[in-house]
């Protein structure tokens, strides 16, 4: 019934409280998770889209400086040391270019740098609509690589062409400081896969070794227009989150990679913070609902004992609830209940005490007052018949039987208040029924009704006391022929049942009434109009006395049985031997 | 003259140094030599690491590849007599103990035990008397030699030099000196490293195990030569070698980012420097070349073009040399001085045909390759433009720089002058000719000779101070050149050696302390 009780609280609980919260934190981590990472995701396409806008700037501010030295030089008239000095200062003013040559259409250089030029007239097909030329990247001297940007100047007429060589290093320090939190960097990678520029310092080698980078899979989502986003293993084992970025007037792409521990680091401190929450506010529920269930449970338990006890006739069990609710007012009134049933069993047995009393002393006025009468009736008549020496006889006989009742009477109301004594042995139970229905059939006679015997033809022996059989035996057999009708019948029969040895007693008589059959062996009940009552419950007494067990089968009208089972014992002779 | 001492050309390595043609013998000499001597054998090498050492060109200024390696060689397979601490003090190195006589016209000098040529053959004294006598004996010496008489070796231990005159530069010249012994006209050296073979742009050496100083860690090393500073940076970066001679400033900082790398920056004792041709009518005026020194911006250029790796220069003596006096006076940037001073002298700004206007204007050669002059060039030209004076620079080969610059057919140059501690360059660079000896620069310029003589004759340490002093004013007052800045140096080595390397000082003569370093640490 705890348990039960207990199970249904924790179910309760789990139902109530701690389910919906799990359900809501697996609903609140499943979206802060898809947020923060969508939302870093974005981030870093931004830090990419950024980064090649910064970078086609970087090219076309190349190209404006170029257009600047192009209007200082176009239809100026310039001689051409003012060109030179004019070429050579922006080349010192701008380090993003490592070399800025002037030619004439002839392709004859006019003013470069002080050694021999390093860069060439644009092949044709390379010159942009707006006169700009940006060429293919290639491998310098120094297997690095570089790219040159051209503009055509148009002057009285005649084409020539300003060539700047870009420098790498300056392309490489402006990718340098793209950052994407402590270890996140920026590469720049060709149309053709190889690598540009590298922003972590280590890598740069990558370039110096002419290494491209291997397709990768997500310049393919780039090139079939999905979400540039992947995240996957780079060649030094790190799990990184890339993001691309088109260069679109160059065909460069930048890629920005950040290691996924550092990208989500919010992410994972968010989620973590939000699982730490939940957990706690779990172990909240769990813990408020324990002490509280505790509590409930607990003095649910303490009533659950007290009414027990009253069960079981603890009326002196009384709980102690604590708090200030309902339980608790449950409790006092468990405890004025069980205050109510003492007083109520004083009554009832200060009732029943006095009806007993009642009823003794009713049964004893009742049951002594025949005999009493009779001795004195008998003491009367002998006073006039003193010489009659057969009512003498008569006398002597009346007297003790009366006595004799008394005294039957006297023993039955001492046994009820303590055992009898009993001096046990081997009794032979067939010959110990025979002697008392051979004493009693003068009283079965006199009530004009038939005591036959039934008797086992084999000798039943029993560990009992001859005296209290006989007793036992009288009871039974005076209450049977009291309780049948003239021309009944009483039968006192023997058995062997397996290790038992069975009296029945049985008479045609009135039967007992269902409803106080359950109480017949209880002291002070009888179904007769006289006496104490007794008779049957110090039987009962005596059978269980001698290990032996009495049960009765009635029937209103037909008759009753009573049948005494004993433990069955060893023949005389052999328990001689033995004891 | 020996090749270890006769240097030609503006660009000075510390160690070796030596005409393009002799240098080549000397290092034919050094190959042959690798292989010849028993007690050099590459027997111990094979469990110690290789080391390879990428060397630009340009850096040495050398226009041959295997001259650029050549330099290296020479520091690495050969030792010097003494070394100069960063004061210019002679430091112990094959000599342990000297000493001069109170007159000044005796030197007794002891040499340190157990130091052994590559080929087995034990230094004595008459080893170090043979070397040195055809160096006293050439018709043209260093400063330091020109007033040797006599070199004796009294016992096998002690070499007694005897000058005609006292010299404070004999220390000087036997400082640059690295001791060989010629084994059948091949050159034997005691440096820590043997020669086994070199090409044009590759060179081999290996661990000479009785190096005096101790055993090498360093099993092999290679010498591979790069044209330029940045095409061995980009070999560096490919994983070609392990070691980088020189970073270049464009890409120090990429460099040093590097995990992998570790550089180590040093003072170098070398002056970035616009020097004049005295001789030329413009710059006979010594009120032209202060203008030309106070129209240059020096903080400047080294924020520009050295990217702040150096420091600006005042004047070619080394800053930490013991004898230096910086309570002289140094030029300020102050163009309107410039101009003032031009005008006075009455060089006014005037038109020329097919040129800028113009107060005068000059050549100015340059070694070609160099970006870092090409650079400088520029921003002097502009600087200079700006007070009116047209500079026009000329990048020439070295072979061409160098033979200009001895013959005088120069108006002005842009390089670096050597100016390695002690005071001996001072000499070689600014003296006028005189009997036994021969400046490297045939610039005319005769205004300091009268310093250089009370340094080269000064016996007490203040004679030479005040020599010093005096020859810092004349350079002031009397300017040869703009001094513009002291050179920085970054050395480049992988993590996978272990350098011991203390701050500000060149780690390459200490190449034979190097070794690998535990996979962990790379």
């Amino acid at each position: 019934m705890r348990s039960r009780l207990t199970r249904r609280f924790v179910l309760f609980i789990a139902t109530a409280a701690v389910a919906p919260l799990l359900l809501y934190g697996v609903v609140s981590i499943g979206s802060l998770w898809q947020g923060t990472r969508g939302s870093v995701r974005a981030g870093n396409l931004n830090v990419a889209t950024r980064a090649a806008q910064q970078i086609e700037l970087y090219v076309n501010d190349s190209l404006k400086v170029l257009r600047a030295v192009g209007s200082d030089l176009r239809d100026t008239h310039l001689e051409r040391w003012q060109q030179e000095r004019i070429v050579r200062n922006y080349v010192l003013t701008f380090p993003e270019f490592r070399e800025i040559t002037l030619f004439d259409a002839d392709g004859t250089v006019i003013t470069s740098r002080l050694g021999r030029p390093t860069v060439a007239v644009p092949a044709p097909d390379l010159g942009r609509a707006d006169g700009t030329s940006i060429a293919p990247l290639t491998v310098d001297n120094d297997l690095l690589p570089t790219t040159t940007v051209a503009i055509r100047l148009r002057s009285d007429g005649r084409t020539a062409w300003l060539v700047g060589a870009l420098s790498l290093e300056e392309l490489w320090r402006m990718v340098d400081s793209i950052r994407i939190g402590e270890q996140g960097y920026a590469l720049l990678v060709s149309n053709e896969n190889q690598l540009i520029a590298h922003g972590n310092p280590d890598e740069k080698r990558l370039i110096a070794r002419g290494e491209g980078v291997p397709d990768p899979p997500l310049l393919g989502l780039l090139k079939n227009g999905r979400d540039p986003f992947l995240e996957y293993v780079d060649h030094r084992g790190r799990e990184v989150l890339a993001a691309a970025a088109p260069v679109p007037s160059l065909g460069w792409t930048v890629i920005v990679e950040q290691p996924t521990a550092e990208a989500y680091a919010v992410a994972f401190s968010l989620e973590w913070q939000l699982l730490v929450a939940i957990g706690l506010a779990l172990l909240a529920t769990i813990a408020a609902g324990y002490l509280w269930g505790r509590s409930v449970l607990r003095r649910i338990f303490a009533l659950m004992r007290g009414t027990q006890a009253l069960a079981e006739g603890r009326l002196n069990e009384r709980v102690s609830i604590s708090g200030r609710d309902e339980i608790q007012q449950l409790g006092v009134a468990f405890n004025t209940m069980a205050e109510r049933l003492v007083e109520l069993q004083a009554d009832v047995r200060r009732q029943e005490r006095q009806a007993m009393f009642g009823r003794i002393a009713s049964g004893l006025a009742h049951d002594l007052s025949t005999p009493i009468q009779n001795v004195g009736n008998s003491c009367k008549l002998i006073v006039r018949m003193w010489n009659d020496e057969e009512y003498r006889e008569t006398f002597r006989r009346t007297v003790d039987r009366e006595l004799l009742l008394i005294k039957q009477m006297l023993d039955d109301l001492r046994n009820v208040a303590r055992p009898m004594l009993l001096a046990r042995h081997p009794v032979e139970l067939n010959a110990s029924v025979a002697d008392v229905v051979e004493s009693m059939r003068a009283m079965a006679d006199e009530a004009k009704l038939q005591l036959e015997t039934a008797l086992s033809p084999e000798p039943l022996f029993i560990d009992g006391d001859l005296k209290a059989l006989g007793r036992v035996h009288r009871n039974l057999i005076a209450n049977a022929i009291q309780a049948t009708a003239a021309g009944g019948r009483v039968t006192v029969a023997t058995e062997a049942s397996g290790d038992r040895a069975v009296l029945r007693v049985s008479d045609t008589g009135c039967g007992i009434d269902p409803a106080r059959i359950d109480s017949i062996f209880d002291d002070f009940v009888t179904t007769k109009h006289r006496g104490l009552g007794l008779g049957l419950a110090v039987t009962k007494r005596i059978v269980e006395q001698l290990d032996g067990k009495v049960t009765v089968e009635s029937e209103l009208g037909k008759g009753t049985t009573f049948r005494l089972q004993f433990p069955a014992i060893a023949a005389h002779a052999e328990r001689r031997a033995a004891g | 003259m020996g090749c270890n001492l006769t240097v030609a050309g503006l660009r000075t390595p510390e160690r070796s140094r030596g005409l393009q043609p002799l240098a080549s013998l000397w290092l034919a000499a050094l190959v042959l030599c690798g292989g010849c001597g028993g007690a050099s054998e590459p027997r111990a090498s094979a469990e110690r690491p290789t080391l390879r050492v990428g060397v630009a060109v340009p850096e040495v200024g050398y226009s041959s590849p295997s001259i650029g390696l050549g330099s290296l060689l020479g520091s690495l397979s050969g030792d010097r007599l003494f070394t100069p601490d960063n004061n210019g003090r002679p430091q112990s190195q094959i000599f342990d103990r000297w000493e001069r006589s109170p007159d000044g016209l005796v030197w007794r000098l002891s040499i340190r035990d157990g130091i052994k040529f590559h080929d087995g053959t034990i230094v004595t004294a008459e080893t170090v008397e043979q070397d040195l006598e055809p160096e006293v004996r050439q018709a043209l010496r260093s400063p330091g030699l020109i007033d040797v008489s006599t070199i004796t070796a009294p016992d096998s231990h002690t070499v007694v030099i005897e000058l005609k005159r006292p010299s404070s530069l004999l220390m000087d010249d036997l400082s640059g000196k690295a001791l060989e012994r010629s084994v059948d006209d091949h050159a034997v050296g005691i440096g820590p490293f043997v020669a086994d073979s070199v090409s044009s742009d590759r060179a081999s050496l290996h661990a000479f195990d009785d190096y005096f100083q101790g055993r090498p860690s360093i099993g092999r090393l290679e010498l591979i030569s790069y044209p330029t500073v940045r095409t061995a940076w980009a070999a560096m970066m490919r994983g070609e070698i392990d070691s980088l001679y020189e970073v270049g400033s464009e890409a120090a900082d990429f460099v040093e980012a590097e995990s992998t790398v570790r550089v180590y920056s040093f003072a170098r004792p070398y002056v970035h420097t616009l020097g004049f041709n005295v001789r030329r009518p413009v710059f006979k005026r010594p009120e032209v070349r202060q203008a030309i020194n106070e129209a240059i911006d020096r903080d400047a250029i080294l924020h520009a073009v050295l990217r702040d790796r150096g420091r600006v220069a005042q004047g070619y003596v080394w800053p930490s040399n013991w004898a230096y006096d910086r309570s002289l006076p140094a030029f300020v940037f102050d163009p309107d001085a410039a101009r003032r001073t031009l005008d006075e002298i009455g060089l006014r700004v005037k038109s020329v045909k097919g040129s800028m206007p113009e107060r005068f204007s000059f050549t100015c050669i340059l070694p070609e390759g160099m970006p870092l002059f090409e650079e400088m060039s520029l921003v002097i030209q502009k600087q200079l433009f700006d007070i009116g004076v047209n500079m026009r620079p000329e990048s020439v080969s070295f072979a061409d720089l160098s033979r200009r610059l001895a013959t005088g057919d120069f108006d002005a140059f842009l390089s670096e002058l050597a100016s390695p501690r002690m005071l001996g360059w001072a000499y070689r660079f600014f003296h006028s000719p005189t009997e036994g000896f021969q400046p490297y620069l045939g610039w005319g310029y005769t205004a300091a000779d009268a310093a250089l003589d009370k340094i080269r004759y000064g016996l007490t340490d203040d004679e030479v101070r005040a020599g010093v002093s005096e020859f810092q004013r004349v350079l002031y007052d009397d300017p040869p050149a703009a001094f513009i800045s002291w050179d920085e140096r970054a050395r480049a080595v992988s993590r996978r050696f272990l350098v011991p390397a203390e701050p500000g000082v060149d780690i390459f003569p200490s190449i034979w302390r190097w070794k690998a370093a535990p996979p962990s640490s790379d």
